[in-house]
């Protein structure tokens, strides 16, 4: 029997680095104070929208980059976390005559708001999830796509609920102990604090037993579960984690806008956020922070073009489609992934 | 029922659609020994391990584990309970690394879970990278650790699973043909890793195998099936002698 | 009672529509694991075809429909040659194969949509609008054409199904490898199931455009229509399809009937989802291998 080496060899472990690199963050601050300072409303509208997909990606990250799950739901969790913020909290914003056309209405503070978007949206994604998981493969992609039509069709059509098509309008802004959020910079600001709150405790995930079990069950199901991995439990919960967090980014954006109708949370939408996630790569950290910085640069800079408007939506849509099949072929892992799709 | 046997399989039978694959299979797993399972292809081996690790719910008849029913469970549940298991195609993960390959099997269902993976973040995983370098050393494997599973030799993806089911602490194992594609000298090493889970670690050992010969040097019972049924069964020396065991089994 | 009866009455005129529509997709999906999300765009591309072919070319409604057929076919087999068939050839995986497909889709409609618009277009027919009634139910000409064309349609596919070619679409679905060491030559089988699926999706396509008109973005609905009648009725068999289709459609008008149309679409993937959580496998579907999980 061969005996071990006296000593171990040194470890050394792959995985994604570590988002606590203090130079790079402090010249991307730098960087940041000095275009808001140039621009500060457009600039701080982008950061805004740039802060809510991320949250949006960085969420789903955890089920198809990590799970290896695509899902094509996601914009359901983020379209009822922007429902729920709105309407719990419609009686202190400016309803008008709406309160007495729902079913439901609450005064709630901003942050009991967002909390509450982000359980309800939880939730949700843990039910759906659930019933979703009896299947793999097509079918189980399918029944997420089932059920973003399912709630779609749901948030458009009861209107006591809702209001459907016509949408709800006067939802409370950001407050704060009496102060109210009106400056761009300052929802840029918030928004930048929800990110901070919110995203280390995702990275964490990625980075323990639970994201390795995963990953795990993205490789090989069948051996992880050999392993005694409960594949069907852990990806519930990651679809209940992303599910919150992205209905904490509805609750930031029906903040922001402060009028959300259904079409915004289309299956549309859940096909821009899995673009989002396929371009960037999954896996990692760096991967939804590429996605998102293409996908959204990119109509900036159609904007620049200056392409008509009724043409630049279909240029753009034709764009993405392109860019998302060229990936499937020749870069599965995306821009900067650790995984490609199975 | 004796308290000798870890593993006891009582009539079991799975059917799939006309085919009966497994048509009431008795068979005893003594604690700590080596027990060899050959026969035929397509005479229900693997079939066989497939319905007592869960993967395979059978239509009927019961899987014992150290007095325990575990007949029908999950297989997650099952792995739980001690019962490891060595796949025929290997199956480790990919794309994962050589060292997240280890690291994943020696997670305890404690750890893995949302909560206490959001509390401790990467620390369970930090504790036990010097224990999977450890069991990496042991077992030998040959190749890049930092660099994905894919990328080793067939050999040494068998040597890595089998350092994750060291890593697993099971009380039964489970192999299915552990020598299939591999050079001489990996399985005498194999040999040796085998016998020292069930000497050293008495470890239950449930083997699939065609090489008569590894059975020979290495079970200490035999059980042959053939046709989904049990054919014969008894210490190594005594089933391997019966001559329509041999003709059986060299008409491989 | 009577508004009920007229509403199933539609119900069979749209059941043989989505019937052909299910059989287009699930030729595809039954020969190759395809998820053909393009499907979608092969459908507004038929239909707008045709509309050109009648609205600017001025042909005839029944030649430019057989036109359109054709070049549907042809457009189905352009996107195995073009697109499917070099994804096979690099085995992608299906998940990633699903999701360039959807891209393929979204490129064919935003194609579209810039040489045609947004906004829905509409073929102006005065003569098919008029109506026969049959006992208590009133067909427009145009739901009888579409009864009849997709019922005879349907009925030759049954017949078909027993030709060497659809068995080779069912053998090609389970073990496509067997098959090619056989010496089959899959490319051209695969070749010839997209552009049937081409020329199938068509007909529906010219015919749903002759009714009631369509925009460019409605072709994912109609795929979502195709898929949920495969994936309901059950993935291995061509009756399956059919029968998926008939019970999506009457399920339209139950529910149309008892509550509202604004609910259809939820019909549709309700019923999927309670048929898939029932039976795995779908209505008459085959119980797969347990190692095909």
């Amino acid at each position: 029997m061969r005996s071990p080496p006296v000593e171990p060899r040194r470890t050394q472990r792959a995985e994604a680095p570590k988002p606590e690199t203090w130079p790079a963050w402090a010249t991307a601050i730098a960087v940041l104070a000095i275009l808001l300072a140039w621009s500060p409303t457009y600039v701080s509208h982008l950061l805004v929208v740039l802060g809510i997909y991320l949250l949006l990606a960085y969420s789903l990250n955890l089920v198809t980059g990590f799970g290896g799950l695509i899902v094509f739901c996601q914009a359901i969790f983020y379209g009822i976390g922007a429902y729920a913020y709105a309407l719990s909290r419609l009686r202190t914003g400016a309803p008008g005559a709406q309160v007495e056309e729902l079913l439901w209405t609450g005064n709630l503070g901003w942050v009991p708001g967002i909390l509450l978007a982000g359980g309800v949206s939880a939730l949700l994604a843990g039910g759906i999830g659930w019933i979703c998981l009896r299947f793999r493969g097509d079918y189980f992609i399918f029944a997420t796509l089932g059920f973003q039509m399912i709630v779609f069709v749901l948030l458009y059509n009861w209107l006591e609920l809702t209001r459907g098509p016509f949408g709800i309008y006067g939802i409370a802004r950001p407050s704060v102990l009496g102060w109210m959020a009106h400056e761009p910079w300052q929802y840029a600001l918030l928004t930048g604090l929800w990110l901070l709150a919110l995203l280390p405790p995702l990275f964490r995930l990625y980075r323990s037993p639970f994201g390795l079990s995963l990953a795990a069950m993205r490789e090989d199901e069948r051996a992880a579960k050999a392993m005694g991995i409960d594949t069907n439990a852990i990806a519930v919960r990651a679809l209940a984690v992303a599910g919150g967090v992205a209905g904490v980014a509805g609750a930031i954006y029906a903040g922001y806008v402060t009028y959300i109708d259904p079409t915004s949370f289309s299956l549309r939408e859940s096909i821009f956020i899995l673009t989002l996630l396929l371009l960037g790569g999954g896996g990692n950290v760096k991967g939804p922070l590429a996605g998102s910085a293409v996908m959204l640069a990119l109509p900036e800079l159609l904007r620049f073009v200056g392409l008509p408007d009724a043409v630049a939506a279909n240029v753009r849509e034709i764009f993405y489609g392109a860019l998302l099949a060229a990936l499937m072929y020749w870069r599965p892992q995306g821009l900067a992934g650790a995984t490609s799709i199975r | 029922m004796t308290s000798d046997h870890a593993l006891i399989v009582q009539g079991l039978r799975k059917r799939f659609g006309e085919v009966e694959v497994l048509g009431g299979v008795d068979a005893r797993l003594r604690r700590g020994k080596i027990t060899a399972f050959i026969g035929p292809n397509g005479a229900g081996k693997t079939t066989l391990f497939h319905a007592v690790t869960g993967e395979l719910k059978p239509d009927s008849g019961r899987v014992v584990l150290e007095g325990r029913e575990i007949t029908r469970r999950e297989p997650w549940e099952i792995a739980r309970l001690g019962v490891g298991r060595l796949f025929q195609e290997v199956r480790v993960f990919p794309g994962l690394s050589v060292w997240d390959n280890v690291i994943a099997a020696l997670q305890r269902p404690s750890d893995r879970r949302l909560g206490a993976s959001l509390l401790r973040g990467d620390h369970s995983l930090q504790a036990a990278k010097e224990e999977a370098s450890a069991l990496l050393d042991r077992v030998g494997v040959d190749g890049r650790r930092d660099g994905p599973a894919a990328e080793l030799s067939w050999g040494n993806q068998k040597l890595l699973a089998f350092a994750r089911l060291l890593a697993g602490e099971h009380r039964l194992v489970l192999l299915d043909e552990p020598t299939a594609g591999v050079a001489p000298a990996l399985g005498v090493r194999l040999k040796e890793l085998i016998r020292l889970l069930a000497g050293e670690r008495g470890v239950t050992v449930g083997l699939i195998e065609h090489d008569m010969k590894f059975v020979a040097d290495l079970a200490d019972a035999v059980v042959v099936l053939r046709d989904g049924k049990l054919f014969d069964h008894g210490p190594t020396t005594e089933v391997l002698s019966r001559p329509a065991t041999v003709e059986l089994c060299l008409g491989l | 009672m009577n508004l009920l009866l007229q509403l199933l009455a539609n119900g069979l005129v749209n059941a043989a529509m989505f019937a052909v529509l299910a059989v287009g997709f699930g030729l595809v999906y039954r020969s190759g694991r395809v998820f053909h999300v393009a499907y979608g765009g092969a459908f507004v591309l038929a239909a707008f075809l045709f509309h050109s072919l009648v609205t600017v070319a001025g042909f005839g409604l029944w030649s430019s429909g057989a036109v359109t057929i054709a070049l549907g076919a042809l457009a189905g087999w352009a996107m195995e040659a073009g697109f499917y068939g070099p994804f096979f050839r690099r085995r992608t995986t299906p998940g990633a194969v699903m999701v360039a497909s959807l891209g393929l889709g979204i490129v064919i409609e935003n194609g579209l949509a810039l040489i045609y618009g947004d906004e829905a277009r509409t073929i102006p027919s005065p003569g098919l609008a008029e109506s026969v009634a049959l006992g208590p139910v009133r067909w427009s000409m145009i739901q009888l054409a579409q009864l009849l064309v997709c019922g005879v349609l349907l009925t030759i596919l049954a017949g078909a199904s027993r030709t060497r070619l659809f068995r080779v679409v069912r053998a090609m679905g389970e073990n496509a490898e067997l098959l090619q060491v056989h010496g089959w030559r899959l490319a051209r089988y695969r070749a010839t199931v997209f552009a049937l699926s081409g020329g199938l999706v068509a007909v529906p396509a010219c015919l749903v455009m002759v009714d009631v008109g369509l925009d460019v973005h409605m072709g994912m609905g109609y795929l979502l229509l195709a898929a949920v009648a495969v994936l309901a009725g059950g993935v291995m068999r061509m009756s399956g399809w059919m029968l998926g289709g008939l019970l999506l459609a009457m399920l339209q008008s139950i529910v149309v009937w008892r509550f509202s149309a604004r609910w259809m679409d939820l019909v549709a993937f309700g019923l999927l989802v309670v048929i898939l959580l029932s039976r795995r496998e779908g209505l008459l579907g085959i119980r797969k291998r347990a190692e095909e999980i």
